[in-house]
């Protein structure tokens, strides 16, 4: 009997003490399966991603709209592509016009991969429909410097390497309040481009983030200083399913369904084992 | 001329941008002083971008040491300097739209570092198993509201079971949104302290190397 307690006793020390490879392995076979075999969850859309995407609608067509970048390739395929895809190309089927500027030195290199491979452009000209500029160092300073005076920072462009100036769409851009909308693409934090854009000039701002993002960008939300965000994988996945253009955010979204609920279940198993031990001590 | 080298000099000129940002942020001032203030932001952008040369140098000099040694990991610097120098070979003659950089960046670059930010998320599960666990009462409160809200994150759950949304979204708007806003205030009420400390020259840690 005593030698059943303690082989009992053994094996719930032994699970939950488990080998984190063994959680590994489990964590990627939930991965992969959806993967290799789709399951098709339903999606249910946030109210966060539901308003940045009311605001956008509600744009006229020839808005201008800002993308301030600071997303790097790490985090790029999976926590910014979807959203960043989604939202631009939105933007080109309703026919607003949208510059392009960098935070982070990868950023221009991304938006020349954006513009070159993955957006259907529909005949949107580069520097009348749309710009990309380049890596502007300085954070804040270069955020505050671009909403006071854009042609005093910025002299050329970053695809072509001419003068902003001879571009029809910076004609009458010369500061935060050219624009209709400043959308940063972004992990760092969101207070800098409310404090310099909204508060200083009242452009609206959006914000697309990665999914550590939530609990930051959600005071500014409640407090109607942002107009709406997108976090990570399942925002950009939203906003697939919104504008009804499925990419890579829907095909993945089975394995953020999968893996989630994985690691319930796990905090739930060592819980419920934790619990039997302590009871048995008692 | 001594007095510009002083450190009292150096401190009082910072304080006295900083008066001078702080007002032109709050306050709509003449056409003068508004380029002025423009051109001290475009400074600041510009010596950013300096910090690029310096970082370039720093590593360099810290990883050709290492190699040139021998030290522990010596080979990972040597890695680390031969595609410094083959991205720079390619960069900087060439451009960066250049077919072999973009290349190099999509294709070596990209899926390595999204690899590392991957293996991420199998530690943070594996940390969450071993770690997650009701010990006390303020454990419990963590873990219950912790697990509704990683289980309204998992869409199928949202999906199939709407009321988890109204259950984590007031977790995350009430006690969550006021807990974030509460450090944002407290955070922003410190760096006006601070800032009205290094105005009045009574901050001076920014000026003698922390020691």
């Amino acid at each position: 009997m005593s030698e059943e307690k303690v082989e009992t006793k053994s094996l719930i020390d032994k699970v939950l003490d488990l080998d984190p490879k063994v959680i590994f392995i489990l964590l990627a076979i939930v991965l992969v399966v959806p993967t290799v075999r789709p399951i098709g969850f339903p999606i249910a859309v946030s109210p966060y991603t539901m308003d940045l995407y009311n605001y956008i609608e509600n744009l006229e067509p020839g808005s201008l709209v800002l993308f301030w970048n600071n997303m790097g390739w790490g985090w790029w395929p999976a926590e910014y592509r979807p959203a960043t895809i989604a939202l631009t190309q939105y933007l080109i089927d309703n026919d607003i016009k949208f510059i392009s500027v960098s935070g982070g030195p990868d950023d221009p290199l991304i938006w020349d991969h954006i513009v070159t491979n993955l957006l259907d452009l529909k005949g949107y000209a580069y520097g009348v429909d749309y710009l990309v500029l380049g890596y502007l160092p300085g954070l804040e300073a270069a955020k505050s410097s671009f909403a006071t005076d854009i042609h005093a920072l910025v002299k050329i462009d970053y695809m072509e390497g001419k003068p902003i100036d001879q571009f029809p769409i910076m004609d009458g851009v010369n500061d935060a309040t050219s624009f209709d909308l400043v959308i940063e693409i972004s992990s760092t934090p969101a207070e800098i481009i409310i404090r310099q854009f909204y508060t200083a000039y009242d452009t609206p701002v959006g914000l697309i983030g990665s999914a550590g993002m939530f609990s930051d960008f959600l005071p500014f939300y409640a407090a109607n200083q942002i107009v709406g965000f997108t976090c990570g994988l399942r925002g950009g996945a939203e906003y697939e399913y919104l504008t009804n253009r499925p990419r890579w955010g829907i095909a993945a979204l089975d394995c953020l369904s999968t893996s989630h609920i994985l690691m319930v279940i796990l905090i739930c198993v060592s819980n419920a084992l934790y619990l039997i031990k302590k009871w048995k001590v008692m | 001329m001594s007095w510009i080298k002083s450190r009292e000099f150096a401190i009082g000129l910072a304080s006295a941008v900083m008066v001078y940002m702080f007002l032109e942020y709050f306050f709509v001032l003449p056409k003068a002083a508004a380029d002025l203030t423009s051109g001290l932001k475009n400074l600041a952008v510009v010596i950013s971008a300096f910090a690029f040369v310096l970082a370039a140098l720093n590593i360099t000099l810290i990883h050709g040491r290492r190699v040139t040694r021998k030290d522990k990991g010596w080979i990972y610097s040597a890695c680390l300097l031969g595609m410094f120098a083959i991205m720079l070979l390619i960069g900087i003659p060439f451009g960066t739209a250049q077919s072999q950089y973009m290349w190099i960046q999509r294709n070596v670059y990209t899926p390595t570092s999204a690899a590392v930010w991957g293996i991420m998320g199998f530690y943070y599960v594996a940390a969450c198993y071993s770690v997650f666990r009701v010990r006390n009462v303020d454990a419990f409160i963590l873990f219950a509201s912790g697990l509704i809200v990683v289980l309204n994150n998992a869409p199928a759950i949202a999906a199939f079971w709407p009321q988890i949304n109204a259950i984590a979204g007031w977790i995350q708007d009430v006690p969550g949104t006021s807990g974030i806003r509460g450090c944002y205030i407290t955070v922003g009420v410190g760096l006006v302290a601070l800032a009205i400390r290094v105005m009045m020259l009574i901050e001076k840690q920014f000026f003698v190397g922390g020691e």
